[in-house]
């Protein structure tokens, strides 16, 4: 059975930094939970809170109930990946991935077999005498992941593991880790600030910043209603509208953007608010006639898979709507209306963010 | 062109300063070692091979030379059971007092040998600092030789040349990725483990440069065994420096000269051969 943890009201500061701020967080069994902020929003410090290799300055950290606080890291039983995985440079592939076999006293021939199984899991099999800087960046990675795992840890730790392999690498090795995971059910928790890898690997993402976790849900949950603008505009692009909410009625704001006004489902809205609405651009669509928010198109931007296209609202304010490239044809300087199909925009209360 | 011509320029005044200062000096000394000793003429007459005929079959030299070398390789080992603690404990302190720490343990570089030499001979004579306290605590009855002989040398030699080794050290563990131990700890292994699989083997290229380091230092150093060794302990340079200021014989003291920097160049290349396979590994 997979392992749950649990941080009760951890924090840890720098100084005068605090690193990390009274975070409460559970992470269900064979989970893959990622940490997804900014440099310096406390995701790395958090996971070496959980490793071990720091000490909270208050509040508990329970693995399977156990609390493992003062626990020091080689007693703790997880497995590490380090963003520069951290390879013992003078030791081979083979040595490597049996170190932590070979500390805990296991035989040497069995310690061996394991590590050939562990470097198999990984689909590496046949690098065992080389040095880890006769390897490439893939290879090192797998050799890094290999080296957690032979020692069975209760929790996988990853630090940005994929940061320094190239694009198409990393989307190689996302696919993989993702499989790898979720065959030993392994509860696992990653740092990263990619936000398309967080999305793409996780079943649930953290989105943190200055030490405090913004928001806690599925990739879906996160990415289609934010709780603030940071986090909306963190994950992905996004237009941030400006309403007021107009009146409520049966659980229903209308609120009132620019010329038009639109229905939201909320509940804790009262008439005359002020509040910010997030419109993913892939979500806008855009009428040469009819009813929307007016305005002119100000550019029109072609990537390939797709237009951009850049909206001038006449009540003031730039958005921009992302179009299949055989949609239109959208020339620059024509009167369009934009628009949303209901529920493709999410509610954002004002002044609950940028504390 | 002009920038290059000017970088050759830059670089004429080093090579020129090489040349004299150490080329000629070296070629000269070559001259005198391989010259017929001449009463009348103290650099030496023709060609002849005299003075390594006396090296060789003099036991007087073999033994000073295995002296030098013993002295040299017990500083060495000295200054590195000393040295790695501290460069250990200097490279990974958080301590505010650390850059006064490292001044603490540089100190000894910025006092003359000559002062450092004569502070060692008032602790350590009979009646000095050390046998005092050792009578006082009753631990011996009548002082230990401490001075005029090799454990003095070693001693004063040692204090002298650790900063060498400390700095040596320090360089290779503070140019080692804390990330390894912290791997090391997250795979079981214990601060010991990881001190002996991790920190110790990364580390051995500076502790290999180091005991070069010291050793080469060691065995070429004579202001401190000439004072400490009190002209009674015979070490390769003490010899060389007698014949000449005092014998006038400049033709043997090139010999000899010569002679000590053909067995240390030997042994360096030897230690540097044997470590380098080793070394490959760690360094890769």
């Amino acid at each position: 059975m997979a392992t749950n943890l649990v941080l009760e009201k951890v924090s840890r500061g720098f100084g005068q930094l605090t690193a990390v701020n009274n975070i409460d967080l559970h992470v269900q069994p064979g989970e893959f939970l990622a940490l997804l902020g900014p440099s310096g929003c406390g995701k790395t410090t958090m996971l070496r809170l959980i490793a071990g290799f720091l000490s909270p300055d208050s509040g508990r950290i329970l693995c399977d109930g156990e609390d493992i606080t003062k626990l020091p890291p080689y007693r703790r039983k997880l497995g590490v990946v380090f963003q520069n995985y951290a390879l013992f440079p003078h030791m081979t592939v083979l040595e490597n991935v049996g170190y932590g076999l070979k500390v805990a006293g296991v035989p040497r021939v069995e310690a061996t077999s394991r590590a050939r199984a562990a470097l198999a899991r990984v689909g590496l099999t046949t690098q065992d005498d080389r040095f880890p800087a006769q390897l490439s960046g893939g290879q090192q990675q797998r050799v890094a992941l290999a080296r957690a795992l032979v020692i069975e840890p209760r929790l996988l730790l990853l630090d940005e593991p994929l940061s320094a392999l190239d694009k198409s690498l990393r989307e190689e090795m996302q696919v993989e880790l993702r499989q790898l995971q979720q065959r030993l059910g392994i509860t696992t928790i990653f740092v990263t600030h990619d936000q398309e890898e967080a999305l793409t690997l996780s079943d649930r993402v953290a989105v943190m910043r200055a030490g405090r976790i913004e928001q806690l849900g599925t990739p879906r949950e996160v990415y289609d209603t934010p709780v603030n603008s940071f986090v909306a505009t963190f994950l992905g692009t996004t237009n941030l509208l400006d309403g007021t909410v107009a009146a409520v009625a049966d659980g229903v704001a209308s609120v009132r953007i620019a010329n038009a006004e639109f229905p939201f489902p909320a509940a804790s809205f009262r008439p005359g608010q002020a509040v910010q609405v997030t419109l993913r651009p892939e979500n806008v669509s855009l009428a040469s006639s009819g009813s929307g928010i007016a305005g002119t198109i100000s550019d029109v931007l072609f990537q390939g898979h797709r237009l951009i296209v850049l909206f001038e609202a006449e009540a003031g304010g730039e958005w921009r709507a992302f179009c299949p490239p055989n949609s239109g044809p959208w020339h620059k300087g024509e009167p369009v209306w934009m628009g949303w199909t209901e529920g493709a925009a999410a509610i954002i209360s004002k002044g609950d963010d940028d504390a | 062109m002009r920038r290059n011509w000017l970088a050759w320029a830059w670089l004429g005044l080093p090579i020129l300063y090489f040349c004299l200062l150490f080329a000629v000096p070296l070629i000269d000394l070559l001259r005198m070692g391989f010259s017929k000793p001449l009463p009348q003429r103290i650099t030496g007459g023709d060609f002849s091979l005299d003075n390594f005929v006396e090296i060789f079959t003099n036991p007087l030299y073999r033994d000073t030379l295995w002296v030098t070398i013993r002295i040299g390789a017990t500083v060495a080992l000295a200054t590195l059971l000393l040295g790695y603690p501290l460069a250990l404990f200097l490279a990974r302190t958080q301590s505010r007092a650390k850059g006064f720490l490292l001044f603490l343990t540089l100190s000894p570089i910025f006092i003359s040998v000559v002062v450092r030499a004569y502070g060692w001979i008032v602790l350590l004579s009979n009646k000095g600092l050390v046998n005092s306290a050792l009578m006082q605590l009753g631990l011996i009855t009548r002082p230990v030789r401490l001075i005029f002989n090799e454990t003095g040398i070693v001693i004063a030699t040692t204090h002298v040349l650790l900063p060498f080794m400390v700095l040596a050290i320090m360089g290779s563990l503070q140019s080692l990725d804390i990330a390894l131990e912290d791997a090391a700890a997250s795979l079981g292994a214990r601060r010991w483990q990881v001190l002996r699989d991790v920190v110790i083997p990364l580390s051995l290229p500076g502790v290999a440069a180091g005991v070069m380091l010291v050793f080469i230092l060691g065995v070429s150093s004579f202001v401190t065994p000439i004072l400490l060794g009190g002209q009674v302990v015979l070490t390769m340079p003490v010899l060389a420096l007698q014949q000449f200021t005092t014998a006038f014989n400049w033709a043997f003291g090139s010999a000899i000269t010569l002679f000590l920097l053909a067995a240390v160049l030997g042994i360096t290349i030897a230690y540097d051969r044997l470590l380098q396979g080793r070394l490959a590994r760690g360094a890769a």
